[in-house]
């Protein structure tokens, strides 16, 4: 893809988060539950002329149009707000989260498509083998069952029975990891610091199976049939007569036109991922962004959440982005 | 002898029964002959071309028969030898060249692979870069050798910006690459336009002619075997019914089917009755008759036609599978 077709889809992708931000905005403002109220049910003691301060402070008082029209001058300046119940700006909150998520979508996707890559593409050789219906079994159930339980599932196995495996959080409490980047994994191997990583690693270890799960399930799947499609086709066939051996054939010719279809489905999964994050995130207790959206909801702390939702929104874009460009790399008759 | 088939049998087992996809097929090829495998669509040409290559796609499974290359046996071959004899010394050209092409990799790439996978240049240059620059090179002379006009701008395109034609050009090129003994061209020119099939026909000639490779043309259309092949088998469902040369063939066909197929050919010669084509239809493979397969439409049908027929030998290298000529035949036929 040319550099000026990248520039338009991101200047696209402006108006799209800001639709998404306005969204998230009435959805918040709609929803049963005064934030105010919230508070003081937690708080106790909270005085009449207090709550007064709080709503004129936060433009609660306004109407619904000027309370929009604050949040999108904001916006448009980079500024997402602060936070009700935290009492600080809603970025700060987010930069110090956004590692903890992204570390771990990156290995709930790295499991995934290890896993389900290979699966797609031995079920598709191997078709209607012991191997192919083991799979295909996995994958059906994969898609079918419900995240939280795999996780729970997960936790019950191995940490109550067997002891092998933290339960929450990212790292020991007995570790000292200095932060250079926020994420834990990479932290610990700029600094050296080899008990980090080991603990890093063993916190990321079910959280990122439960994460990736459903999506390999559905890689897999996809790329079995798109593989199986492939594989019918004559220039297979004609890379065999060349006298390519049958893993060139069909990991070099057959694999690379079966990627194509299946990093299309990649790229919407990886919304899925976003989604599955804030229930992996609350099972295991892990500090992430979903942690930190779910609890926000529950007290309607209006900046908080929409700036997780516009942080979402832009990760998705980002990402279909990125899978576009891959795809026009994979895919020659696109790049035209 | 280049190559000599014996009863080749590839069968397809299927749980509604057994289709005899290419059933006792015999015959013998020459060094820089070309010879013809005609018949109807569905009758097993294509499927006789994968056997040789061993690459008959599954269900199907050679069952018997025997594959001589420079007389040795390729059935009895290991599936590592054999990979490495596909492209060297026996290429195939696809009945259609838009689908023969990977979509992804860039035309001259796929034709480089060839080269490369079969270790040419590979004692000359063993540093990678000056290897790959030989058989560039190389490559761009095939591109030229069959006719692809400005091989170093083609070279980095992908295979939809050729046209059929062109398409076909460069399978040719990826086939004639290690130069092989034998080209099995499947049909080379059925998916091209009338003017393009003469250009690639009379490439595939040229080549036949300059480097003395062998050519087994697969197609449909006797006329097309009659022009370009010194001699001809003829395929009913199966089976090789009729083989010779090819003007004995085309002057005085033996088997009915044969004499069937020339009259279905539309003539510019007025003298000639109007088209006369085969009654019925071409037998599904799975319920074949006892005897002879052509039987249930030869207007010459009789009681031993419920018999199986063996190939019968005649003079001057003819054969036919046809119960008429049994008393000309030189004594029994396999
Ligand atoms: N995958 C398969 N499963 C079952 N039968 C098959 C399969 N592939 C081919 N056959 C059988 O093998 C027979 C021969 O097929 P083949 O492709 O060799 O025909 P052909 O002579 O090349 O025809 P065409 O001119 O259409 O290319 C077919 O009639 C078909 O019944
Ligand atoms: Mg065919």
């Amino acid at each position: 893809m040319q550099l000026a077709r990248i520039i338009e889809r991101i200047l696209i992708a402006i108006p799209v988060i800001i639709g998404i931000g306005i969204i998230i905005f009435l959805i918040m403002r709609l929803t049963p539950g005064d934030p105010i109220d919230i508070m003081m049910g937690q708080a106790g003691h909270v005085s009449e002329r207090e709550v007064e301060l709080l709503r004129e402070q936060w433009h609660l008082d306004e109407s619904l149009g000027v309370q929009l029209g604050y949040f999108l001058k904001d916006l448009v300046q980079g500024d997402m707000g602060t936070s009700f119940t935290k009492g600080r700006p809603v970025w700060d909150l987010i930069k110090q989260a956004l590692p903890a998520t992204v570390e771990l979508a990156f290995f709930g996707a790295f499991f995934a498509l290890l896993v389900a890559i290979p699966i797609g593409v031995i079920s598709a050789v191997k078709q209607n083998s012991l191997i192919d219906k083991i799979s295909m079994a996995g994958a059906f159930f994969g898609i079918c069952m419900p995240i939280f339980w795999l996780g729970i599932l997960l936790i019950i196995i191995f940490s109550i029975n067997l002891g092998w495996l933290p339960t929450y959080g990212r790292i020991s409490y007995d570790v000292n990891l200095q932060q250079v980047t926020g994420f834990y994994v990479l932290d610990s191997i700029i600094t050296g610091n080899w008990p980090a990583l080991v603990s890093a690693i063993k916190h990321l270890i079910m959280p990122s199976i439960t994460l990736g799960f459903p999506m390999a399930a559905i890689v897999a799947r996809v790329m079995r049939s798109s593989m199986l499609e492939v594989l019918r086709n004559d220039y297979v066939v004609m890379a065999r007569a060349k006298g390519l051996r049958e893993y060139t054939v069909i990991v070099k010719h057959a694999m690379r036109n079966a990627m194509i279809p299946t990093v299309t489905v990649i790229g919407l999964e990886v919304g899925m991922l976003l989604g599955g994050n804030m229930i992996v995130e609350t099972v295991f207790s892990w500090p992430g962004l979903g942690r930190l959206v779910v609890s926000s909801i529950f007290v309607r702390d209006y900046p908080l959440v929409q700036g997780v939702v516009i942080i979402y929104a832009f990760t998705f874009v980002a990402a279909n982005l990125i899978v576009d460009i891959l795809y026009t790399y994979l895919n020659p008759k696109i790049s035209m | 002898m280049l190559l000599e088939v014996n009863n080749l049998q590839t069968y397809f087992e299927l749980s509604r029964g057994t289709v005899k996809a290419v059933d006792q097929v015999s015959f013998k090829l020459d060094q820089g002959e070309i010879m013809g495998l005609v018949g109807e669509s569905g009758c097993g040409k294509s499927m006789t071309l994968l056997s040789l290559l061993r690459l008959v796609p599954t269900p199907g499974k050679i069952v018997g028969g025997e594959i001589l290359f420079e007389g040795q046996d390729l059935l009895k071959k290991s599936s590592r030898e054999m990979t490495k004899m596909r492209g060297k010394d026996l290429a195939m050209i696809f009945q259609d060249p838009m689908t023969s092409l990977n979509p992804v990799f860039k035309v001259g790439e796929q034709i480089r692979e060839s080269l490369h996978i079969h270790g040419y240049f590979q004692e000359s240059y063993s540093g990678g870069s000056r290897r790959l620059k030989a058989e560039k090179e190389r490559v761009i002379e095939l591109m030229e050798e069959v006719g692809i006009p400005s091989p170093m701008d083609r070279y980095y395109e992908y295979p939809h910006q050729f046209s059929g034609g062109m398409q076909q050009r460069a399978v040719i090129a990826i086939a004639l690459s290690c130069e092989p003994k034998i080209l099995l061209a499947d049909e080379p020119t059925t998916a091209l336009d009338v003017t393009i099939q003469a250009q690639i026909l009379s490439l595939m000639e040229k080549i036949n002619q300059s480097r003395g490779m062998a050519i087994i043309l697969v197609t449909h259309d006797l006329g097309v075997a009659a022009e370009f092949c010194q001699r001809i088998c003829v395929m009913y469902a199966g089976q090789i019914i009729e083989q010779g040369q090819t003007d004995d063939i085309i002057e005085e066909p033996l088997h009915p089917y044969t004499q069937g197929l020339l009259n279905s050919i539309p003539r510019l010669v007025p003298d000639k009755p109007r088209l006369q084509p085969i009654r019925g239809t071409v037998p599904s493979l799975l319920e074949l008759p006892e005897g002879c397969n052509f039987m249930p439409r030869c207007d010459r049908a009789m009681e031993e036609c419920r018999l199986p027929q063996p190939l019968l030998e005649l003079q001057n290298g003819r054969r036919v599978r046809c119960v008429l000529y049994q008393a000309q035949a030189k004594g029994e036929g396999e």
